[in-house]
C-alpha cells in the first residue's frame, strides 16, 4: 500500500492545496518566480497539509480556514529545504537539481526567504490568532534543531538522547504543529487538539528515524540523493550511533574521518555494510516502532472517528516505509 | 549612536533587547552578531509614538522590524562568502541557519505580543525585499540599481510608514538609508553591486541624496527633525573624512 492511498479520500481537497501553494509562490520576479515552483514541482509527500487536514476533521471543516494553515505549513517545510540545501551545499533533492544548483546560493536564499514571508503573511489571515505562537514556536525550533546539527556535525561523541532531541526540533515538532493546527483552525475541543498534537509529535520522531534507517538501507534511486549521504556530511544518525557502539573498529574509522573530513576519506560502502550488519536497522526500527505505538495510543484518549483510521494507517505506514 | 529619538532611554532598552535576543554564542563564535540601526530604530518608535493607530505593544514591533533587518542583512552575506575551507563552510552554514534564526525570533516576537497586524506589513515588506535583491543585480543602469537598492534598504521601514500614515515621508526615508549605506555609516554587501564603488561617484551620489532629503518637506515635524539631523550629520562626517 501507497501512502497516497491511505488518504485517497482527502485528494480533491489535497489538489485544491496543491493549486493553492502553487498561486501563492507566483513572485514577480522571473527566476524568483521559476525558483519558487521549482521544489513544488518536484514533488514531495505533502504530509504536513495531510495531517492538518485528517485533523480538521474532528471538529468543523472549513477548507477555506484550513488553507490558512495547511499553505503555510507547507511552504514552511519548502522554505527550509530550500535553505537545507545551501547549508548541504546539495546539488540534488527528490532526484532534482537544487535551487542552489539550478541557479545559485544567492538566489536560494532569497527564494527561501520570500517563501517563509509568504508562509506568515497568509497564516496571518487565519481567524484563530492562536495560531501564530504554535507556528513560531516550531519556526524557532527548527532553527535551534539546525543550529545544534551543525555543532554536532563531526561529533562522534553524542549520545541517542541528543539525537532524540535533534530529530525532535528538525522534524517531529512541525509534524506535530501540522495536527495541533488542524484540530485548532475547526474548532476541535482541546482534548482533541492535545492528543493530536503528541500523536503528531510521535509520528514525526518516526519519520525521522525511518528517514535516517533509509539513509543506510535505500538506493541513490529510491532516495533521490546518494545512499550514506547524512555520514558523509557529518551527521551522525541513530543507526550509525548503535554501529559504533557496538564495533569499536568502526567507531574508531569513523572517529578518523570525522576528525578530518577534508583529509581523510571515507569508505562510505563499507561503512553502509557494517552498519546494515550491526544490527542497527533493526535497533532504529524498533526504536521507530515504539514511536508508532505511542502515536496510535494518543488517538485512544479521543471519540473515535472515521479519520481514526486513516491516521493509525499513516503512523504505520510511516514506520515502516520504504522511502 | 546618530539616533535622534527624544526618548534616548526607550532606545537603549531597544538596544539592550535586541542584543540579548540575537545573541547565540555558538553561531557568534563562527559569524559576527548583527549590528543595529539605531536611526531605523528612532524612525520606526517616533511614527509608532506618533500613528493614530492602535497598538498596545510598540517596543515589540519596533524590536521585530529590527529583528527582521537583522535577518534580511544576515542573509545578504550568502551572496559575497567564499568557501573553500572548512570554516569558510560552517561560516556560510551558520548565515543561513542565523538568518533564519532572527526571521523565526521576529514573528514569535509579535506573535507573542497580540499585534498580529504586523505580521501581514513585514511578510509584505520580506516579499518586496527579496523580489528587489533578485533585481539589484539584473538592473541596466545604476541609477536603476540604486532605486532596487533602496527598497532593499528601506522595505521594512517604508511599509511600516505606509501602514502607521507616514507615505510622504517614504521617498526621505528610502534615501536617509541609502546616505547611510553611501557614507559607510551603515555596512551593506549589497552596495558595490548597486553602485560605482569609486569614492568620488558615491560622494556625489550621497550629495544628490542629501539634496533631495533637504527639498522634502513632511507633514510630521518630529519625523522630519530625525531624517533631517541624521543626514546633517551624515554629510558632516563624509565632509570631515574628505
Amino acid at each position: 500500500m501507497k501512502l497516497v492511498d491511505i488518504y485517497r479520500h482527502l485528494r480533491p481537497d489535497i489538489v485544491k492545496l496543491e493549486r493553492e501553494i502553487e498561486a501563492q509562490v507566483q513572485a514577480d520576479h522571473p527566476v524568483l518566480r521559476a525558483a519558487s515552483t521549482h521544489l513544488l514541482k518536484a514533488g514531495g509527500k505533502r504530509i504536513r497539509p495531510v495531517f492538518v487536514l485528517l485533523s480538521a476533521q474532528y471538529g468543523t471543516y472549513d477548507l477555506e480556514e484550513i488553507k490558512k494553515v495547511a499553505v503555510p505549513l507547507e511552504l514552511i517545510h519548502m522554505a527550509s529545504l530550500v535553505h537545507d540545501d545551501v547549508i548541504d551545499n546539495a546539488e540534488v533533492r527528490r532526484g532534482k537539481k537544487t535551487i542552489k544548483s539550478q541557479w545559485d546560493n544567492r538566489v536560494a536564499m532569497y527564494t527561501g526567504d520570500y517563501i517563509f514571508a509568504k508562509a506568515t503573511e497568509i497564516a496571518a489571515f487565519s481567524s484563530y490568532p492562536q495560531v501564530h505562537p504554535v507556528l513560531s514556536y516550531a519556526m524557532e525550533e527548527m532553527c535551534i534543531g539546525e543550529i545544534e546539527q551543525i555543532r554536532d556535525q563531526f561529533r562522534t561523541e553524542q549520545t541517542l538522547k541528543q539525537y532524540l532531541k535533534r530529530i525532535r526540533r528538525k522534524t517531529a515538532l512541525l509534524i506535530s504543529v501540522s495536527c495541533e493546527l488542524g484540530a485548532l483552525v475547526s474548532g476541535a475541543s482541546p482534548s482533541v487538539q492535545y492528543a493530536l498534537k503528541w500523536y503528531g509529535y510521535y509520528v514525526g520522531m518516526a519519520f525521522q528515524i525511518t528517514d535516517d534507517i533509509l539513509d543506510f538501507v535505500g538506493s541513490e534511486k529510491e532516495l533521490g540523493k546518494p545512499a550514506g549521504s547524512d555520514l558523509i556530511q557529518g551527521n551522525i544518525t541513530y543507526p550509525a550511533l548503535y554501529a559504533m557502539e557496538k564495533n569499536p573498529e568502526f567507531r574508531k574509522n569513523i572517529n578518523r574521518y570525522m576528525h578530518n573530513p577534508s583529509e581523510e576519506s571515507l569508505e562510505v560502502e563499507e561503512a553502509i555494510e557494517i552498519i546494515r550488519k550491526s544490527g542497527a536497522v533493526n535497533a532504529a526500527k524498533s526504536l521507530a516502532d515504539k514511536y508508532v505505538a505511542k502515536a496510535v495510543r494518543m488517538l485512544d484518549i479521543i471519540p473515535e472517528e472515521e479519520q481514526h483510521a486513516s491516521l493509525k494507517k499513516i503512523a504505520v505506514y510511516i514506520g515502516s516505509r520504504k522511502f | 549612536m546618530t539616533a535622534t529619538y527624544d526618548n534616548v532611554h526607550i532606545i537603549h532598552k531597544l538596544t539592550t533587547e535586541f542584543y540579548q535576543r540575537v545573541r547565540e554564542p555558538y553561531v557568534q563564535r563562527f559569524i559576527p552578531e548583527p549590528v543595529m540601526n539605531p536611526t531605523q530604530a528612532g524612525i520606526i518608535l517616533t511614527m509608532l509614538d506618533r500613528s493614530g493607530a492602535e497598538i498596545n505593544d510598540r517596543h515589540s514591533v519596533a524590536l521585530s522590524a529590527l529583528l527582521v533587518q537583522a535577518a534580511m542583512d544576515t542573509h545578504d552575506r550568502i551572496g559575497i562568502m567564499e568557501t573553500t575551507s572548512e570554516i569558510e563552510r560552517k561560516q556560510r552554514q551558520l548565515t543561513v541557519l542565523a538568518g533564519d534564526y532572527f526571521s523565526s525570533l521576529y514573528y514569535g516576537l509579535l506573535a507573542e505580543c497580540g499585534e498580529g497586524k504586523f505580521i501581514k506589513v513585514f511578510s509584505r515588506a520580506i516579499q518586496e525585499i527579496n523580489e528587489a535583491k533578485m533585481r539589484v543585480t539584473e538592473a541596466d543602469s545604476e541609477s536603476e540599481a540604486m532605486e532596487h537598492f533602496m527598497i532593499v534598504r528601506s522595505a521594512l521601514t517604508t511599509h511600516l510608514a505606509a501602514f502607521l500614515g507616514f507615505a510622504s515621508s517614504i521617498p526621505s526615508i528610502r534615501r536617509l538609508y541609502l546616505l547611510q549605506c553611501l557614507t559607510g555609516r551603515e555596512e551593506s554587501f549589497m552596495l558595490n553591486t548597486a553602485v560605482n564603488q569609486s569614492a568620488s561617484s558615491r560622494k556625489s551620489l550621497a550629495q544628490q541624496a542629501y539634496g533631495l532629503i533637504k527639498e522634502e518637506g513632511q507633514e510630521d515635524f518630529p519625523l522630519y527633525h530625525i531624517i533631517q539631523q541624521e543626514a546633517d550629520m551624515l554629510m558632516a562626517s563624509m565632509r570631515t573624512g574628505e
